[in-house]
């Protein structure tokens, strides 16, 4: 990866960093596309798609977020944040399950 | 995607570490984030996190350099990774400072090192180039440091300090001309010339 374009994909990841708690609909994009940049110049970056994994569970869009974490082990499976939030996202998709079980009853 | 109990064990190790990292034993946590590298590697991974981890714990324990490497090698392995970014610069900056401090000798062996690993790295300054400039003059390798020098105004031209330490390494090689030229180029730096060519104060 070139030093130049690193430091542009880099500023989208900081600009969806700041906007994370104020807009995060807006963050996501950015970050989704800092992850296709990554693609068009063949790199990968397990943060990223941490960042954005946090992002989606914040936003509790479970499963979303879980494709996330799972991208990030599949890169770094030595991450342990990526993995402690695989777990919870585990509980929490376990127990959107039971209610909607429940509901269905 | 890595799974199994080779896996289980290389992780249970690594909180391990982080635990002993918390906990205070630091030079333990080394010790298996080391090895957790070295599996990793191993098995074909640069995890820029184990690499950022053991940073931390080199760091605590006043290991700058080695944080300082293994900063680089998460770097290399996630370029993207934003507090990798941050305590690589940050550590950066410190390498920075120890290496310009006053208080060290002209000809301190660790020098050398200090600015190698800067330069590697694409994060020497002006003050580091001229310490090592120092140094050259001080180990008596003057071709080396004439060599460094003039690289130096040639990175840093409006930069006074480089035109000076030029001066100095060309006077003390014999070469008067270039000592000259540099030292015009010293006095010339920082002369702002007049807005449209004119001199004094605007009066209403």
């Amino acid at each position: 990866m070139s030093r130049q374009t690193v430091e542009q994909v880099l500023l989208k990841v900081q600009a969806a960093q700041s906007l994370s708690s104020e807009d995060p609909e807006q963050a996501e994009l950015f970050l989704r596309s800092a992850l296709k940049d990554c693609v068009a110049i063949g790199q990968s970056s397990a943060s990223l798609h941490l960042q954005l994994a946090e992002l989606l569970y914040r936003l509790r869009r479970t499963r979303e977020a879980l494709q996330e974490v799972l991208e990030v082990v599949e890169l770094d499976p030595f991450n342990l944040a990526a993995l402690s939030l695989r777990q919870a996202l585990g509980r929490r998709l376990r127990s959107e399950r039971a209610v909607a079980a429940r509901s269905i009853i | 995607m890595l799974t199994g109990t080779k896996l289980e064990a290389l992780l249970a190790r690594l909180r391990r570490a982080l635990d002993e990292r918390n906990g205070g034993d630091v030079e333990a946590a080394e010790k298996v984030f080391r090895e957790v590298v070295a599996e990793a590697q191993r098995l074909g991974f640069a995890s820029a996190y184990v690499h950022y981890m053991l940073s931390g714990a080199l760091d605590r324990m006043g290991k700058l350099e080695m944080a300082f490497d293994e900063l680089k090698k998460a770097v290399r392995a996630d370029p993207l990774a934003i507090p990798v970014r941050h305590a690589f610069q940050d550590v950066a900056a410190r390498l920075r400072a120890a290496l310009a401090d006053p208080a060290r000798a002209a000809d301190d062996e660790a020098i050398p090192r200090l600015y190698t690993l800067l330069v590697e790295a694409g994060e020497a300054d002006l003050e580091a180039h001229l310490a090592m400039v120092r140094f050259a003059v001080a180990t008596a390798q003057l071709e080396r440091a004439r060599a460094l020098a003039e690289a130096v105004t040639t990175l840093f031209p409006v930069a006074r300090e480089a035109w000076e330490a030029l001066a100095r390494v060309a006077r003390a090689q014999g070469d008067v001309g270039r000592a000259a030229a540099a030292d015009a180029e010293a006095a010339g730096v920082g002369v702002q010339a007049p807005l449209f060519g004119v001199t004094g104060k605007a009066l209403a």
